[in-house]
């Protein structure tokens, strides 16, 4: 079933791609799953839960230009893919038709 | 260039381990974190953030695959292993011919090694093994060199503590037997003679007894465990008296554990050698075997510690030693050291005090298991070129895709390896089968070996075949690495040249010379075995039930058999004729006082009649006339003839002075074989009337079974003590030949496998060869060759070479058996032209067979579908 699952892990690393727009790479996204979830990661899972959502096609990544700050080394960019828009999507509008079933929710 | 505060450690493992492509996005990331940490937190805590991290990178999307070094050569090999097992499932028919004659070859290699194992474990239980030694003859009688020994004189061990000290000696003694009665059950007991040093350093357990005393006194003895079970059970035997017969009655001082299975010594009992002198006294033994100059029966370990007492010990039996014969110009010996753990399997020692294997029938069996598995090995590797053509195609491939001839040949050898492994599972089955029919075919090896499957031996057979698939991988390997990828991707044209077509035809040929062979063994064999049973030896066997007396009184024995109404006739012999018994006896006439050597036989009046002994001249033995004084004899017609005398009237009154008296030839009669076919009918003389070993009972009656009941019933009566003994004579005879059912037996199972393993090889080639001809095939057909036309071209070739195989291998088993083995009997059959041609005609409608399957297939195929392609 490789390609089309989306993992909660792997929804949320998405989530955070797309509210950091442009400026979303290792590190940020790093710092916004540690702020938004109150849970450190350590940058290695975040390594694979990319590429793993790279090579499903639901993410694509470029370098961008070489900075002073890291050494000299590129940073690499991931912006979310329509295809990945579209999973987001179907999986937000899954959980809430399942939640409009609920009979009463207090 | 990495920020000069982050750990370098940490850097470089991750440098290390990191793939190439991410390594600059996660390395970068990584800096930053830390750098934002170091103003967060401080350093020190920024370089253990760091260094987590690294560790956590260690995952399979970061970790990058190793191009080198074991972990590449692991993941090589598992590649190796994936493609074997997809072309011996693609391959199924030419995986199945070879898997299973790989199997049948290795089930022998299997059952050889396990052989072998358990010889090696013999007398390995010993704590002392290496330090343990027992003393061995090489007698010199009149300086003519005789057997060597394994025994030595009896108080060689004594004589030796005495001149040098610090050494230990034990003094064992064999043929300690007869029918023991104890707790008043009568139980036939085997055992040894041992002195009270025997616990020392041999590691046998005594479980209950004091080991420094059990076997000090005269008349002790100590029981075995299983002894002890089967008469005592539960009691304590310690302090009873037991009764062994013809020795006398002794004390029990102990119980012993049971000798381990693997131990050269073997005992049901033990008594006390102190024993032997006051019976050499009481006349139960010979006194003779007390002194120096007997060699027989007695044994001595010595127990050396270190290598310059062992200096001294040689030189002491070097030396010394021999001065302790009586007369050194007519018999002496020379003493030498045996390793205890070198006695089983070991040398060939006469006067064995337990069970010996020799090294010639294990060299036997491993050459023949040897060739046995080469057959198979060959096999493969015939196939393996045969199918060079489709294979060379995937090893252009792979070469041009920037294989290396190293992973070629890996590939190869794996793929055979794993071939091999796959034989092993199956021989090891083969191998459960066979096992009891293999220790039946050794003389006593079922008491030596066990053949069971142990971990040890089972790693041990894992060797084997990892090594059976180097072997048979090797070839093929070196052959499909060397081609390059060219020659490969032309294929058709190569293949001749590239297969070694002539290599392959001579390994086939080779195997099936080895299949003649066994073919005509089995064949000769059994004709020889036809021949003994059926040949006329001089008397007649049939319905003579043979009874050993055990020591009772022969006028009892018949009057009360002879009441049986199925019992016709009851004569006496001393010994039984025809299997391979007989006795010396020297003669001196009494006219020149010259001495002949004979052989002699004891038998009663009705011996000649019960027996159909022909009667040439003279008379028979008269009831009673050798009663009181021996008097006369009957002598055969060698001894007339050896005697010089022209007809057997002629030897009538002849006198001989036989063991102090004067007896005369009274009768003459035909010879008859009584000691067995492999010896010379000598001058031969019965005697009467003394030293009768067994009855002979004419049976009249069919029903043998019946008649052994009533017989047996009539025993029991007469003498409670033994059991009946009894043999038809027919079956005593046929036993004695069964060494040669048991060559059969091995000529036949080697003689199956070598067949089956060649003529699985034939069909791989003929199969393969077809295949690669069905084109030539169909242009013929398609130019009006005919079917059968087509068989011959296609069969001609394989019998081309199995005749040549019959021409090599005919001949060599002939010369085996017609001047080697045969020559051995003086009564042997004649090798005829059926036998040969017998065998001749056997292998060859075997491998006709064969082939003829996938020859005719061939030629039946229908050209339109073999061409359709051009």
């Amino acid at each position: 079933m490789k390609g089309t699952h989306l993992g909660e892990f792997q929804e949320i690393v998405m989530l955070s791609i797309l509210i950091l727009e442009k400026n979303a790479y290792g590190v940020t996204i790093q710092d916004e799953i540690d702020r938004r979830m109150k849970r450190s990661i350590s940058r290695g899972a975040l390594h694979t839960a990319l590429t793993r959502l790279e090579e499903k096609g639901f993410i694509s990544s470029g370098y961008g230009e070489p900075t002073s700050e890291r050494g000299g080394r590129r940073k690499r960019f991931y912006e979310v893919t329509n295809k990945g828009l579209e999973t987001l999507q179907e999986a937000k509008e899954l959980r809430e038709s399942m939640w409009g079933l609920i009979p009463k929710l207090t | 260039m990495k920020h000069p505060e982050i750990p370098s450690f940490a850097y470089r493992l991750f440098k290390w381990f990191c793939k190439d492509p991410v390594f600059e996005e996660l390395e970068g990331d990584l800096e930053e974190t830390f750098l934002r940490n170091k103003e967060k937190h401080g350093l020190n805590k920024a370089r253990r953030i760091y260094t987590l991290e690294v560790l956590k990178m260690l995952r399979p999307s970061v970790v990058s695959k190793p191009t080198s070094g074991p972990g590449y050569q692991a993941a090589l090999l598992g590649s190796y292993v994936t493609i074997s097992l997809r072309n011996l499932k693609r391959q199924k028919l030419f995986s199945f011919i070879n898997i299973f004659s790989l199997s049948v070859a290795m089930s022998a290699g299997l059952l050889v090694i396990g052989m072998i194992t358990d010889l090696l474990k013999f007398d390995e239980f010993h704590e002392h093994k290496h330090e343990v030694y027992r003393v061995i003859s090489s007698p010199v009688y009149q300086s003519r060199p005789l057997d060597v020994q394994a025994s030595s004189p009896r108080y060689l061990g004594q004589e030796m503590m005495q001149h040098i000290s610090g050494i230990q000696v034990t003094n064992l003694g064999r043929r300690m037997q007869g029918t023991a009665t104890a707790n008043e059950k009568n139980i036939f007991l085997k055992g040894i003679y041992a002195d009270e040093h025997f616990f020392d350093f041999l590691s046998f357990d005594l479980i209950k007894g004091n080991k420094n005393t059990a076997l000090k006194e005269p008349f002790s003895v100590l029981l075995s465990e299983s002894f002890v079970e089967k008469t005592f059970k539960e009691k304590d035997p310690v302090g009873e008296a037991i009764e062994i017969e013809g020795l006398g009655t002794f004390m029990v001082t102990g119980i012993v554990a049971d000798p381990p299975q693997f131990s050269h010594l073997q005992f049901e009992a033990i008594v006390s050698i102190s024993t032997t002198p006051l019976l050499a006294n009481q006349g139960v033994l010979a006194k003779s075997h007390e002194q120096w100059e007997n060699l027989d029966r007695y044994y001595n370990y010595i127990y050396i510690t270190d290598n310059a007492q062992k200096a001294n010990v040689e030189s002491w039996l070097k030396t010394t030693a021999p001065t302790f014969f009586q007369d050194q110009e007519n018999f002496t010996a020379s003493f030498e050291l045996q390793p205890i753990n070198q006695i089983v399997p070991g040398p060939d020692i006469s006067d064995s005090i337990g069970p010996k294997m020799i090294y010639l029938p294990i060299i036997i069996l491993s050459v023949i298991a040897s060739a046995i598995l080469l057959s198979a090995i060959f096999n493969y590797t015939n196939l393996s070129m045969a199918r060079s053509l489709r294979r060379a195609r995937e090893v252009g491939v792979r070469k041009l895709n920037g294989a290396s001839r190293s992973s070629i040949f890996g590939q190869f050898t794996v793929e055979a390896i794993i071939l091999s492994l796959f034989s092993l599972g199956l021989g090891i089955v083969f191998f459960r089968f066979l096992r009891v029919g293999f220790i039946g075919l050794l003389p006593r090896a079922e008491e030596m070996v066990r053949l069971e499957l142990s971990p040890q031996l089972i790693g041990m057979f894992l060797v084997f075949a990892i090594l059976t698939g180097l072997i048979a991988g090797l070839s093929p390997s070196l052959f499909f690495s060397r081609l390059s990828s060219l020659n490969a991707l032309r294929s058709g044209k190569m293949l001749k040249t590239l297969s070694g077509i002539n290599f392959r035809k001579g390994l086939i040929v080779a195997q099936f010379t080895l299949s003649i062979i066994f073919v005509m063994a089995v064949v000769i064999t059994n004709k020889q075995y036809t021949y003994s049973l059926n040949k006329d030896m001089g008397f007649d066997k049939s319905n003579i039930l043979n009874v050993s007396l055990q020591g009772n009184d022969p006028e009892i024995i018949r009057s009360e058999f002879i009441k049986l109404p199925e019992v016709s006739e009851v004569s006496f012999s001393s010994y039984v004729t025809g299997v391979g018994t007989w006795n010396n006896l020297q003669l001196v006439d009494a006219r020149n006082q010259d001495t002949v050597w004979v052989h002699d036989l004891f038998v009663d009046h009705n011996y000649l009649d019960n027996m159909g002994i022909e009667l040439l001249a003279g008379r028979n033995f008269e009831a009673g006339e050798n009663k009181l004084r021996e008097s006369t004899m009957l002598v055969n017609e060698t001894f007339v003839k050896n005697f010089g005398l022209s007809s057997p009237a002629e030897a009538l009154g002849t006198v001989f002075h036989v063991e102090g008296q004067s007896v005369e030839i009274v009768g003459v009669i035909r010879d008859i074989i009584y000691a067995n076919l492999e010896e010379h009918i000598n001058s031969f003389v019965l005697r009467n009337d003394r030293r009768y070993q067994y009855a002979n009972l004419k049976i009249s009656s069919t029903d043998m079974i019946g008649t052994l009941d009533k017989v047996e019933g009539v025993w029991d009566s007469l003498d409670k003590k033994h059991r009946l003994e009894a043999k038809f004579m027919e079956q005593q005879i046929e036993d004695y030949f069964k060494f040669l059912v048991d060559f059969m037996k091995i000529f036949g199972f080697v003689g199956f496998l070598a067949i089956s393993i060649s003529s699985l090889g034939l069909f791989g080639m003929a199969l393969y060869s077809t295949q690669t001809r069905m084109k030539e095939i169909g242009i013929r057909k398609t130019f009006g060759a005919s079917e059968r036309m087509l068989i011959f071209l296609l069969s001609k070739g394989f019998f081309k070479m199995v005749v040549l195989a019959v021409l090599i291998g005919s001949p060599i088993c002939y010369f085996l058996f017609d001047k080697l083995i045969l020559e051995e009997q003086v009564y042997r059959t004649e090798i005829t032209i059926v036998e040969v041609g017998g065998s001749i005609i056997f292998l060859m409608l075997l491998c006709f067979l064969t082939i003829i399957t996938q020859t005719r297939n061939a030629a039946r195929t229908n050209p339109a579908n073999v061409l359709r392609d051009e």
